[in-house]
């Protein structure tokens, strides 16, 4: 097979694959996985944008030489870059912008006070580092852990999975929910004098109910079995 | 170099406006020029509670639509040289002002004075974005009742996202009998729940609603509550005041002085 079907060229965010313009396109694809095959130590598991050069290609031919790519490699691919603006600027933005859309979709901490009618959802378990006010709320498809004092609405397990928890330093919420369960703390006569020992708490479900308790190692291994 | 602060709380009669004339008196005894812009447009009250309602002419909302000059529309304090208000209309509402028009009024008298202060209606709709439009930092007025704080909490959160750094809280009305039977929330246990920056507590006296009825500030009187709006006023040129006792009076000379009134 003619190895020059295909060269490829690298800058630090991506690659820019030279196609050779006359080659029917079923070589050419065997070519780039073939190229990418022999370099797949290379590239290993890098992410990285891509561009078509030399050669005018439909949707589904780009589509699939991806697929020849990543089922001869590791490589993720971020995106695919159109040639005319394929200046390595664009090549930082886009890769360097999916990685944050990444990173904040996972959204594992949160850093700071959620106060009432702010609303924090997340598809992963979240760490909250701060307190959560009355009226504010947390929706987590994973768990919930917040190291400071839960005085809002939490709901862990939105996804449904009756096996999420929500822990707090001071578990003080108006309503605690676990995929289908719900409970709400108790209307007290006493007034409020904002005075909240810190006593970690944890929330999970136990033979069909909510159980809130004292983290302990007893409670622990309750949940854990 | 000039500052623009506003006075907010969400919530409604918690004491906005007297902390707004009573800071604005504060600094003016300091000798700073100060102007105190009320922005509840339909429902003003900061001209009555200073005792100046007899004296307005022209308005926020006439200078802003043109129909004025700014200094037309200033009036200065019965007392202090240096203090100006500039009145709120109230024939009209919030719509008759949008935020740019408040970013560039708020510009224009920044540079004659050393402090704007903002008085905000209570809500977090139009007049709250038109007086926090111009703001660079802020102070939330609440009182140790639940529902007060709740809503200081949220207006925090806006005020935050509303990209205001500097956020100071007033805690008004303290009753330190209440608190001491357990009764009322301490100051203490206000700030654990909205942790923010304490700028200072004022007790609850009557002193402060008189003085307010009289057209007058409680700032320069004799009172702890007028020590306590004249510590905050020099808190905010960045002075560091200790707090007041409120439990054991103000100083020791508070303290001879009420001694003496007893015989």
């Amino acid at each position: 097979m003619d190895h020059s079907a295909v060269t490829l060229k690298s800058n630090p965010y991506g690659l820019v694959l030279n196609l050779d313009p006359v080659l029917p396109f079923d070589e050419l694809c065997a070519a780039v996985g073939e190229k990418f095959r022999n370099s797949a130590g290379f590239f290993k598991n890098a992410k990285l944008a891509l561009t078509f050069r030399g050669r005018v290609l439909t949707h589904e031919q780009e589509s699939r030489l991806i697929e020849a790519i990543v089922q001869n490699s590791k490589i993720e691919v971020i995106c695919v870059v159109d040639e005319d603006k394929g200046t390595e600027e664009y090549y930082r933005k886009a890769v360097t912008h999916t990685l944050e859309k990444q990173e904040t979709a996972q959204g594992q901490f949160y850093r700071g006070t959620l106060r009432s009618g702010q609303v924090l959802e997340t598809e992963t378990s979240v760490v909250i580092i701060g307190d959560v006010n009355p009226g504010a709320q947390i929706v987590s498809k994973g768990n919930i852990v917040i190291l400071g004092c839960c005085m809002g609405n939490i709901y862990a397990g939105a996804g449904g999975d009756r096996s999420c928890f929500a822990a707090a330093l001071t578990m003080k919420p108006m309503q605690v929910r676990i995929a289908d369960k719900a409970a709400r703390s108790a209307i007290s006569k006493k007034t409020d004098t904002g005075e909240y020992p810190v006593e970690p708490m944890i929330v999970y479900i136990k033979d069909d109910h909510l159980q809130i308790k004292p983290i302990t190692n007893d409670t622990l291994g309750e949940y854990l079995s | 170099m000039s500052e623009v602060i506003v006075v907010t709380s969400g919530k409604g009669g918690v004491g906005k406006t007297t902390s707004t004339a009573n800071i604005g008196a504060g600094l003016a005894r300091m000798n700073k020029k100060v102007v105190l812009i009320d922005t509840d447009i339909g429902l003003r009250n900061l001209d009555v509670v200073m005792g100046l309602e007899n004296r307005i002419i022209y308005n926020l909302v006439d200078v802003v639509e043109g129909n004025c000059r700014v200094k037309q529309a200033l009036i200065r304090d019965k007392h202090y040289p240096g203090l100006y208000l500039l009145p709120s209309a109230q024939t009209r509402d919030k719509s008759a002002v949008s935020p740019e028009q408040m970013i560039k009024l708020v510009d224009s008298l920044t540079q004659i004075f050393d402090y704007v202060v903002l008085d905000c209606p209570a809500g977090i709709e139009q007049g709250f974005r038109n007086a926090t439009a111009a703001a660079q930092r802020a102070i939330v007025v609440t009182t140790p009742e639940v529902s007060a704080i709740r809503d200081a909490d949220r207006i925090i959160g806006l005020l935050q996202a509303g990209g205001i750094k500097k956020i100071d809280l007033i805690v008004n009305r303290v009753r330190v009998d209440m608190v001491k039977r357990g009764e009322m929330m301490s100051v203490e246990d206000v700030l654990d729940i909205l942790a923010v920056n304490l700028i200072g507590a004022i007790p609850d006296e009557e002193s402060v609603v008189i003085a307010a009825n009289h057209g007058e500030s409680v700032v320069g009187s004799d009172t702890l509550s007028g020590q306590a709006y004249m510590n905050i006023a020099r808190r905010i040129t960045g002075e560091t005041v200790p707090l007041i006792d409120l439990e054991s009076g103000a100083t020791l000379l508070h303290r001879v002085v009420s001694l003496f009134r007893r015989k």
